[in-house]
């Protein structure tokens, strides 16, 4: 049996072990812990029901609809600022270290703060999100154009490359690879910022589902909007590693 | 994420002395003008830098603002202990196992990217509204995060360091002590740093979510009274505590750095 092949025997083995950990723990617990934590096969009744219920996923949708704009928004406006960033070594200069220091602030602080300004609705949720995805993208942009060859920018002198192409096409293309990483970042902070500001407080949403039905006592339906949530995170995750890894490699 | 992004030299002039103490003074103050515009432009909405100071000092005159601190802090302490020693030391023992490490190492990232807010009310009814909910939710939050790195500098040690320990017979022991936990301190001190980060970030939003004392939950307390003042001045003493706390970790962790590549 190959290496990699024992790797992945292993793997099914521990998260087997975790499976039927979630099953037969909460059995052996008794009736009390039901309270906490359902065995595993009532959790996937559960995710049927909330699908069968048809309120799942109309809340999905709009917390995919936050997710991509606070992302996509993040993303673009966090490659431009980082541009401009190192085409501005002073500035940089001045804000390096606060940037540094940015994700030490408790960002759901500022969640009231947000509703406070513009209401309970879905804007605080989306700027959260974005707030916190954008520095990421801001960081990994700056330090990707910050190893580039210099040799690359003469070879675009002497073919008269105009500004925008040579940022496009040498600069930030060149600093792809870290670059990616950011905007990996930015995939999941995106998808933790709407979701955790959906349960801590609002009106809508996949995050407001699981809040919902814990307040009324419906664990069933609360583990099964939690697997969901889990699902979500794990595919958002694996899609924005496959898609970076795709964009990189066709570099 | 590092802070040392190379930029364009330095040119040594006389005004170099002026710029580097200004410098580091100039985003900040930005910050604060931006913010006094924005509270004179919309006085509904904003509270003014001074209104933000004025509710905390009030709130400390009456008390609740340390009594809310102390729970925070207290609550923040445990959570960064126990996510540190049980992510470092996770880390460690699986990471320097090669075949561990790789079975392992997908399933911790897949545990990683999952938003484990909705574990809330789950954390909720195993402690009940306690100080100890506010802990296991911040301990959830920070591990895993803290793991991952570790995992990253132990994988990354040099294995002709470990086979040059193996066949000097060194005991395991001294191989942790002396060429483990040397190679990998850097990545451990910055795990530190997000440990401490996540653990404050986790107690704040699970005493958001319900706690009956803390910062996050006079925060909640306030959006329901509306009391701007004080939603903006929790806001900002939060994010100066935490700014201090992390800077001090950064120079522990720049050290640490400096040291490890001295050796």
């Amino acid at each position: 049996m190959s290496y990699s092949t024992r790797v992945l025997l292993a793997r099914c083995a521990v998260l087997g072990a975790m499976g039927a950990a979630l099953e037969i723990g909460p059995r052996l617990l008794g009736p009390a812990s039901r309270l906490a934590i359902l065995p595993m096969s009532e959790m996937l009744v559960g995710v049927y029901q909330v699908a069968a219920s048809g309120k799942l996923f109309e809340h999905l949708l709009v917390s995919l609809v936050s997710i991509a704009i606070a992302f996509v928004s993040s993303t673009i406006l966090g490659i431009a600022i980082g541009y401009a960033l190192w085409k501005l070594p002073r500035v940089y200069r001045a804000i390096s270290s606060y940037l540094t220091s940015y994700y030490a602030i408790p960002i759901f602080a500022f969640y009231p703060v947000l509703i406070v300004m513009f209401g309970a609705n879905r804007v605080p949720i989306v700027l959260i999100a974005f707030a916190w995805a954008i520095v990421a993208v801001i960081i990994a942009t700056v330090e990707g154009l910050a190893h580039l060859r210099p040799s690359w920018d003469k070879v675009a002198d002497a073919y008269h490359v105009g500004p925008f192409r040579r940022a496009v096409t040498i600069h930030l293309s060149g600093a792809w690879p870290q670059i990616a990483t950011g905007v990996r970042l930015a995939v999941t902070y995106s998808m933790l910022g709407v979701i955790a500001s959906e349960f801590i407080l609002s009106d809508s949403g996949i995050g407001y589902l699981v809040h919902l039905y814990y307040n009324s006592f419906e664990f069933k339906e609360m583990w099964g909007a939690i697997l969901v949530v889990f699902a979500l995170g794990i595919l958002l995750d694996s899609a924005s590693r496959f898609g970076t890894r795709r964009l990189t490699a066709s570099r | 994420m590092s802070a040392t992004a190379p930029v364009a030299p330095v040119v040594r002039k006389n005004g170099i002395r002026v710029e580097a103490c200004l410098t580091p003074l100039a985003f900040p103050l930005l910050i604060l003008a931006v913010w006094a515009a924005l509270a004179s432009w919309l006085p509904f909405a904003v509270a003014s830098p001074w209104e933000a100071v004025h509710a905390i000092l009030e709130g400390a005159r009456r008390g609740w603002v340390q009594r809310a601190l102390q729970e925070t802090l207290m609550a923040t302490a445990a959570a960064f202990v126990l996510a540190t020693v049980a992510g470092v030391g996770f880390s460690l023992v699986v990471g320097l196992n090669r075949f561990w490490a790789d079975v392992w190492e997908p399933i911790l990232v897949w545990i990683y990217s999952i938003p484990k807010v909705v574990l809330y009310p789950v954390v909720i009814l195993t402690f009940g509204i306690s100080l100890k909910a506010s802990i296991a939710f911040a301990f959830i939050s920070a591990v895993f995060p803290v793991a991952i790195i570790t995992f990253g500098a132990v994988r990354a040690i040099p294995p002709i360091l470990l086979k040059v320990a193996a066949s000097y017979r060194l005991s395991p022991w001294k191989v942790f002590f002396e060429i483990v936990l040397p190679v990998a301190a850097p990545s451990i001190a910055t795990a530190t740093r997000y440990s401490f980060c996540l653990s404050f970030l986790g107690v704040i939003v699970g005493e958001m979510l319900g706690t009956r004392q803390g910062m996050g939950q006079e925060l909640f307390k306030a959006i329901a009274l509306n009391d701007i003042e004080r939603i903006f001045g929790i806001a900002l003493v939060l994010s100066l505590i935490a700014l201090v706390i992390n800077a001090g970790l950064l120079v522990v962790e720049r050290r640490v750095a400096r040291n490890a590549k001295r050796s």
